[in-house]
């Protein structure tokens, strides 16, 4: 069976469920350029593990696809996979600040300049306090969906964005 | 703590700015393709399966024709092996081989000896009998003819045979036959 390009994303998941790795590359065509828009901004640019991360939330979508209830688009599934992909290598390689430096914003924010674009702002903000940004104010989760996401309690989520903010607010000043 | 969820206007108009998409470098659709093939995720394709199955048929097939080879060829090397071993005369080409001819020989000549004396004391007036003795007398002489020529000593006495000088009658020659 042919994978059309203009199919529903469900007729592709169908067909894919069925064996057409042509489905499967047209969903990928369709939906990784805005998974990996959420997971680089989570990691930040300069990191190297943005694409095996991508690759990573595929192999764990697949895997889950019969199981999707369609309840959201595939796209807003996907990105959810993964961001949670993307904040377990932040958690496992340690890139998480201390409870104490959480709240010590001045550290990570980054130095005030003219010329400083959001995307560096956004990437030299320390990694806890991006991830409750990017959620929060880019795919518009809540504080409570963070804080299951993230492992930490509501009010923390908060206080982070708030650090967040205001230290953005300088770097773009 | 300002804990203001809404997002402050001049932070709203930057973050707006941000680009939603970012597009994977060319070959990671392959490589997505391929790690959920290896995990069972996606069937192989048909070409590929035929080309696994040529693989191994290929494979088994040299394995097959190499194996045919060397044990043919061991199988040669075994045989040419008894065959040597077999041949009689056995070649004589250095003087160990000349040492075990001679042993090879004397034990034959001993064991047909015996064969021959058993016959000729169960069947004494079989047909035959004479030549027989006379064929034992006539190699043992020729084989002590050569028994000087063993000796180091140069020009060693030789020792007479029958056909080399005047044999003794077969009256006079006392052969006590065992």
């Amino acid at each position: 069976m042919k994978a059309l390009p203009d199919a529903s994303d469900r007729a592709l998941a169908r067909q894919y469920l069925d064996g057409s790795e042509a489905a499967f590359r047209q969903l990928y065509r369709r939906h990784t350029p805005r998974m990996r828009g959420v997971v680089l901004r989570l990691l930040g640019h300069t990191a190297h593990e943005v694409d095996d991360v991508v690759q990573e939330s595929w192999l764990r979508a697949c895997a889950a696809l019969d199981r999707f209830r369609w309840e959201s688009t595939l796209s807003t599934w996907l990105c959810g996979i993964g961001a949670h992909a993307a904040l377990e290598v932040l958690r496992r390689n340690e890139r998480w600040a201390g409870d104490a430096a959480l709240e010590f914003v001045a550290d990570g924010a980054p130095p005030p300049g003219d010329g400083l674009d959001v995307t560096r702002a956004l990437d030299a903000l320390p990694p806890r306090q991006r991830a409750v940004m990017v959620l929060h104010d880019l795919e518009g989760y809540t504080h409570d969906e963070i804080a299951a996401l993230m492992g930490i309690v509501p009010g923390t989520s908060k206080s982070q964005l708030t650090h967040a903010r205001n230290a953005m607010r300088s770097a773009l000043r | 703590m300002d804990h203001d969820d809404r997002l402050p206007p001049e932070l709203m108009t930057a973050l707006a700015s941000l680009p939603w998409e970012s597009a994977p470098p060319p070959g990671e659709e392959d490589r997505a393709v391929r790690a959920l093939r290896r995990r069972g995720m996606l069937p192989v394709p048909r070409w590929q399966r035929y080309a696994a199955y040529a693989a191994g048929v290929a494979a088994a097939l040299a394995l097959f024709v190499a194996g045919s080879i060397t044990g043919a060829s061991r199988a040669r090397a075994s045989l040419e092996r008894v065959d040597a071993v077999r041949a009689w005369p056995a070649p004589v080409s250095n003087l160990r081989s000349a040492e075990l001819r001679v042993q090879r020989a004397g034990s034959e000549y001993v064991g047909a000896l015996v064969q021959f004396a058993a016959l000729a004391r169960a069947h004494p007036a079989a047909p035959g009998l004479a030549d027989g003795r006379e064929s034992a007398a006539t190699t043992l002489c020729a084989a002590a003819v050569q028994l000087p020529r063993l000796s180091s000593g140069v020009g060693a006495e030789r020792i007479p045979c029958d056909d080399e000088v005047s044999a003794p009658t077969r009256a006079d020659a006392t052969i006590h036959w065992f």
